[in-house]
């Protein structure tokens, strides 16, 4: 039963292991630093802005949010959800929006040159 | 009848096993019902969501695989020791003894290799096994009477 996986968590082949775990970073960031939030709402915001086409095993997200917290990027506090469970929040730190800003620079440049080689790139 | 609570407190038990840490799986935990509410005010029966919740997280063992990653070199150490330290407490005595006589035939075979390398004198040579398998001997005894 714990093993069992739906066709929903399987990745598209487009999205291998190792694109996800570069896009992760910057897409987290990106919305923690809109406020604080958790895992359940990090996941349903990316699935809601990507239409559905990025899907992660949700649980693989709490690995890389633990990841981004011991790179003193983001910290986690506990605080109350609904019914007043136990709930991890995660915080932006000031060295994660500068990290946001370099990893948005970073994606925005690989963008420019794959338009630029798609547009006829002669000076390849 | 569905119990969503017993079915829930299996799920935990499985993965504190796997797992160990108790906030990585209250943190799951929490993600799991929130997911269970999601589709239960979606209009979905009680099992079904849970059943969906359940795979929606994903694999244990891969993510399981990525907490590994998260730990340092001596972290990781000390869990596969702790893990085959509870397997081999699980065996009966003359599986332990089987342990125990591999993990001593692997002992000296590193001791060798090390003092072929070093090239010393037979006189050190034998101060370096007594200081070496020493202590190991004796982190073996502990290790296998700690139950």
């Amino acid at each position: 039963m714990l093993g069992m996986t739906d066709a929903r968590t399987v990745l598209a082949p487009a999205q291998s292991k190792e694109f996800v775990a570069a896009s992760a970073a910057p897409l987290i960031l990106s919305i923690l630093s809109h406020g604080d939030s958790y895992g359940y709402e990090i996941i349903r915001r990316v699935r809601e802005i990507s239409d559905g086409e990025m899907r992660w095993a949700d649980g693989m997200l709490y690995p890389i949010l633990h990841r981004l917290e011991k790179r003193g990027l983001i910290e986690s506090y506990w605080g109350q959800g609904e019914g007043g469970r136990k709930r991890r929040y995660y915080r932006l730190r000031r060295a994660g929006l500068d990290e946001l800003e370099s990893l948005r620079t970073s994606w925005r440049r690989m963008n420019a040159m794959l338009e630029r080689l798609q547009g006829g790139g002669s000076h390849v | 009848m569905f119990d969503l609570e017993s079915e829930i407190a299996d799920w935990s038990a499985t993965l504190s096993q796997r797992c160990g840490r108790e906030a990585d799986v209250a943190e799951l935990e929490d993600h799991l019902r929130a997911t269970f509410e999601g589709l239960s005010a979606d209009g979905m029966p009680p099992e079904r969501a849970f059943r969906l919740a359940v795979s929606r997280i994903g694999n244990i063992a891969e993510i399981d695989a990525e907490y590994e990653k998260n730990r340092s070199s001596l972290a990781r150490f000390h869990s596969r020791l702790a893990h085959w330290d509870r397997s081999l407490s699980r065996g009966s005595g003359r599986q332990r003894e089987l342990g125990l006589a591999i993990i001593f035939a692997s002992l000296i075979i590193a001791i060798s290799i090390l003092l072929a390398d070093a090239n010393v004198s037979d006189s050190s040579a034998i101060l370096y096994v007594i200081i070496l398998a020493g202590p190991l001997w004796l982190a073996s005894r502990m290790l296998l009477s700690r139950r």
